[in-house]
């Protein structure tokens, strides 16, 4: 007869009581192990989809372009700087950009556009571009004089596939750039600024156009997993030519992403830390109750010979094992529903296209970690056994004769 | 016999006292439940109006004219011809303090000696943006733009960096006239302003609504129409609505339309629409969590009370009366804790957080949502209608659970339980 | 020898603005083996000095040795050791923890005495079958009958062969039958294990049984007479 089989058995004196709250600490795990998951999924998501849209994990550009974008601030041979990083460890995948301000005009219209210069090879393993043409195709290596464009942009510039597209702009050298390229695809990635602003040329051609005489202006990294890209942007600072260059992680390319994440992960723990506040203070009283009515029977168990804190430690245990049965139903309601969640994808609903401005996708899939699994639990835990202190330490004040009498 | 005869009233509210720390633990956890509703929503809804304002600032007013055309094909194509004539005949139609803005705005370059940029060209009226849009507020650096100024440039501070560019620098300025030619003209940088996103700063420079015409060789011409309304509740939808159709029968056969903020920002109105079912899920969730304690403290409090049951069944009261009893215990309980948090929620908001929350530190982060640096709460009748009608609706729903159970002790049964 | 010995012992109790004497300089010696009954009306002091006896209290005034033993000098946790080890408690009523059925509420004090478990499982079973309750081991407190219970807390006092049970009005819940045979099994255990047995009653069967007869009135002693 040990200790836990009889604070086991006491719970179950009361069994309606008990079941409430058991049910009231399941409920509140359960929440917390959804609503974190389902944070932490949506965050990966958002970050995925900012990615492959256009930073990538880890980026490598010239001291100060990140700052001020300038044409003459580039990464010469990058094809060295290329093979360095490859032997890398975790890259995913490794890509070249270069960037240029051109004034885009189609048959009647004209705007300002931001030419890309991709690889369409590496392009297609790193960015989410080339699964988003929505008409026409994406760019192949072999493509000479051809380009896609934003969806948008194109609207404005009145363009359609296989239109030809007169830009004009400055080179590296800062001499005159001028061309004239096919469209060959309109993509759309549903984030209005991206579509109104970009075309995407294949690298040599925008070498070729803008001067750029082999070099480029960015290298972008994507890494087998996002918890990966801290490290390895360290391990890219450590190589020799990245040194003179300048590192930048996603946190520091879309600061703004970042620190929305935070905001919303703050928000989000206030509220479930007054939820848990409300789940202490409502089954306080089942704590305070499970030693009041017991009184005479501690007297009992007092008056032959046993300690007071023995019965803290008794007591302890049972609103431990209340606690723990609570806390692993609710986990495994938690675990149960985020797993449907995540095979059905949560629709935001009307909000869908406000996220979408942001890159958010309409549905949005909680994922399922380690940690989304124990944090909410584990604050619960301790709320609740600190909840369950407070009548507890009650007990060594009783005085076997009044607890007797009462 | 009434529903609320006196003697069951104060019955129930000395039972509620009979074991005070009981008591006062259920009210706790309403308390910080229903506190925790108000005040968040407060604040959910203080920032989802900063967000709301900062759009409507942002260059769309409340209700904007515009050729249909222009909003999808951005073009001065798609402009308004006498612009000013149809916004003072529209005035006509407007409460005195409403304000009109007239616009043109389009598409261009912006080219230093170094680089060029693409950007939005917004000719303005600048008398007329005051308190309409963020370019109506004072400048981060330099001298605001004077009306007869055709030379003068106002650009974000954020594209001004970015260009390194300084105040009093020429800048020239690139956009297609209606005949598809590209026009050119210098400009020089009067001063810079700051927006609420960061994007909206690279985004547009400003320059004199008739210098803007003039260089498009289009007098009279505008894109758009911006009508402010003063009324602080303008967001809500009704007058808005009143407005664009009254306009809109006033524009009949001018190829022009009248459209409300909500259609022009559908992203947000969408937005705004599910703020008020993530606060019921909110509110809910809040109250389950409550309502587990609620349930069993009243069953404690009724089990402990067996006998009296017992007595008062034998007594000649009818199990109905028993339920009654039991909840008018709850009700009281609800309505002392819904009159404390109302009071808190209160005090928190208009006199704790009076002057609102700052969020600087996630600066990038609220920049890209348009949400304001400083949040204030902003106390809604009906958020604080709905939080406690959910916790009275609910609260008796969950206290009708020991009541039914008080009304099946029989006084047999009961005088067993010794 | 005497194992207990009660010296000028007085204690009041205050409830509100009254206070009130329950014993006032009482002075009383129990011998080894004793079978005695503290006899009197209620609010006597006979559970008053049970519980001092007991170290289940303190007195305001006098002193109370136990096996030559001051309690007064003895600390909340040498009380406890005490009691666990050396006196057994009977109760009138909610005796035996409700969740742990007769063997398991005997095998609970022995493990509180950290007995091993070999030797606590023989124990348990050897009261038990004193008692006569074998075939009741498995049962709990609410299917056993009123007798039944007070025989297991009998057992359970006795089974740590303590020297000294003491019972606060053991037969007032039982009927005079029950009542008479449970005081025969503590009488045949006094006997035959050298237990003193101090019982606080009004129950004038259990006076008969007493070996000793000690009335107490208004917190004094009135009468001391063996038989």
């Amino acid at each position: 007869m040990n200790d836990l089989l009889l604070a086991w058995r006491n719970i179950w004196r009361n069994p309606r009581r008990s079941i409430l709250t058991i049910l009231a600490i399941a409920f509140a795990t359960a929440l917390l192990v959804f609503m974190l998951s389902f944070q932490f999924g949506a965050y990966d998501d958002m970050i995925d989809s900012s990615v492959r849209l256009s930073t990538g994990h880890v980026q490598i550009v010239a001291p100060g372009y990140h700052q001020r974008p300038e044409m003459r601030k580039v990464i010469d041979n990058p094809e060295e700087l290329l093979q360095e990083a490859t032997m890398l460890s975790n890259v995913d995948a490794v890509s070249l950009r270069s960037e240029a301000f051109v004034l885009a005009s189609g048959e009647k219209r004209s705007r300002g556009v931001m030419v890309t210069g991709v690889a369409p090879h590496h392009e297609s393993k790193i960015s989410s571009v080339p699964q988003q043409i929505k008409k026409g195709r994406y760019l192949t290596e072999g493509d000479g004089a051809a380009g896609v464009i934003g969806a948008l942009a194109a609207q404005h510039l009145q363009l359609d596939v296989g239109d030809e597209c007169v830009l004009l702009g400055s080179g590296r050298d800062g001499s005159i750039a001028a061309a004239v390229v096919e469209i060959v695809g309109i993509f759309k990635s549903g984030v209005d600024e991206f579509d109104r602003s970009i075309m995407q040329l294949p690298l040599a051609e925008f070498d070729t156009i803008f001067s750029m005489e082999g070099a480029v202006h960015r290298l972008i990294f994507t890494f087998a997993h996002l918890s990966d890209s801290q490290a390895g942007a360290a391990q890219l600072r450590q190589g020799e030519r990245a040194r003179k260059l300048q590192v930048l992680t996603w946190e520091e390319l879309t600061p703004g992403l970042k620190q929305s994440i935070e905001l919303d992960l703050i928000s989000g723990i206030i509220m479930y830390f007054i939820l848990v506040i409300v789940v202490a203070f409502s089954i306080l009283n089942t704590f305070f109750m499970a030693i009041f009515e017991r009184k005479k029977e501690f007297g009992v168990l007092m008056s032959i010979g046993m300690k007071p804190r023995r019965l803290v430690v008794l007591m302890l245990l049972e609103s431990f094992s209340m606690t723990t049965v609570g806390l692993v139903l609710g986990i495994l309601c938690g675990i149960i529903i985020t797993l449907v969640a995540a095979r059905y994808g949560i629709s935001m609903g009307d909000s869908a296209e406000f996220m979408a401005q942001y890159g958010m996708p309409e549905r949005l899939y909680p994922k399922l970690t380690l940690l989304s699994v124990t944090v909410g639990p584990l604050l619960i835990f301790v709320v609740t056994l600190l909840t369950a202190l407070i009548p507890v330490l009650r007990i060594p004040s009783l005085r076997p004769v009044e607890a007797l009498r009462s | 016999m009434r529903f609320f005869d006196l003697l069951s009233v104060q019955i129930s509210w000395r039972n509620l006292w009979r074991n005070p720390r009981r008591t006062t633990i259920i009210l706790t956890a309403i308390v910080v439940g229903i506190i925790s509703m108000i005040v968040l929503s407060a604040f959910g809804r203080g920032m989802m109006e900063g967000m709301v304002k900062n759009s409507i600032d942002n260059l769309v007013g409340h209700i904007k004219i515009q050729n249909p055309q222009y909003r999808i094909d951005p073009a001065i194509d798609n402009r308004i011809d006498q612009a000013e004539k149809i916004a003072a005949q529209i005035g006509e139609l407007l409460p005195d303090d409403v304000q009109l803005a007239t616009r043109l705005r389009l598409d261009g370059v912006l080219s230093t000696s170094r680089e060029h940029t693409g950007v939005m060209i917004v000719g303005i009226d600048p008398a007329a943006e005051k308190g309409v849009s963020f370019i109506g507020r004072p400048l981060y650096q330099g001298t605001p733009l004077q009306p007869e100024d055709a030379r003068g440039l106002l650009i974000g501070q954020g594209l001004l960096e970015r260009l390194g560019l300084e105040i009093g620098k020429k800048v020239v300025v690139l956009s297609q006239d209606a005949s598809g030619e590209g026009r050119s003209k210098a400009f020089r940088i009067r001063g810079s302003y700051r927006a609420e996103m960061r994007d909206t700063e690279k985004r547009y420079i400003f320059i004199n609504l008739k210098s803007f015409q003039d260089m498009l060789a289009a007098p009279g011409s505008a894109t758009e129409i911006s009508i402010s309304l003063r009324n602080a509740n303008a967001y809500q939808t009704g007058t808005v609505e009143d407005y664009v159709d009254r306009i809109n029968e006033r524009l009949d056969g001018l190829g022009l339309e009248a459209t409300g903020w909500r259609q022009l920002l559908p992203a947000i109105a969408a937005y705004i629409d599910m703020f008020d079912v993530y606060m019921l899920i909110w509110f809910v969730v809040v109250f389950v969590a409550m309502g587990f304690g609620l349930a069993n403290t009243v069953l404690m409090a009724v089990y402990e009370r067996m006998r009296e049951f017992g007595l008062q069944r034998a007594l000649g009261l009818r199990s109905s009366g028993i339920i009654k009893n039991v909840m008018i215990e709850v009700l009281f309980l609800l309505l002392i804790g819904m009159a404390l948090a109302d009071l808190c929620s209160f005090f928190l908001v208009k006199v704790v957080f009076r002057s609102g929350i700052d969020l600087g530190s996630f600066g990038a982060g609220i920049e890209m949502w348009g949400i304001s640096r400083i949040v204030y709460p902003v106390l809604s009748l009906s958020d604080i209608v709905m939080a406690n009608g959910v916790v009275v609706l609910l609260g008796l729903l969950v206290g009708l659970y020991p009541a039914l159970h008080a009304a099946r002790f029989t006084p047999i049964e009961t005088m067993r339980h010794l | 020898m005497e194992i207990i010995r009660v010296d000028s012992v007085s204690k009041v109790y205050h409830q509100g603005r009254v206070s009130f004497r329950a014993l006032d300089k009482v002075s009383l010696d129990f011998k080894k083996g004793e079978f005695v009954a503290l006899a009197g009306p209620s609010g006597s002091g006979k559970t008053t000095l049970l519980n001092l006896i007991g170290s289940l209290d303190v007195p305001d005034e006098g002193e109370v040795f136990f096996d030559q033993k001051n309690l007064s000098e003895l600390n909340d946790s040498e009380r406890a050791d005490l009691r666990l080890h050396r006196i057994g408690f009977v109760f009138q009523a909610y005796n035996l923890i409700p969740v742990l059925t007769a063997a398991e509420n005997i095998d609970y004090i022995l493990l509180l005495q950290k007995v091993d478990k070999f030797l606590r499982t023989r124990k348990v079973n050897d009261i038990l079958q004193e008692v006569g309750l074998t075939d009741k081991a498995s049962n709990r407190p609410d299917e056993l009958s009123g007798g039944q219970q007070q025989r297991v807390a009998v057992a359970r006092a006795i089974v740590t062969d303590p020297q000294v049970v003491l019972a606060d009005e053991p037969t007032a819940n039982l009927d005079s039958t029950t009542g008479r045979k449970l005081l025969e099994m503590m009488q045949q255990m006094n006997r035959t294990k050298k237990v003193t047995f101090i019982f606080a009653t009004h129950d004038p069967m259990v006076m008969d049984f007493a070996d000793r007869l000690v009335s107490l009135k208004d917190g004094r002693i009135v009468s001391d007479t063996a038989k």
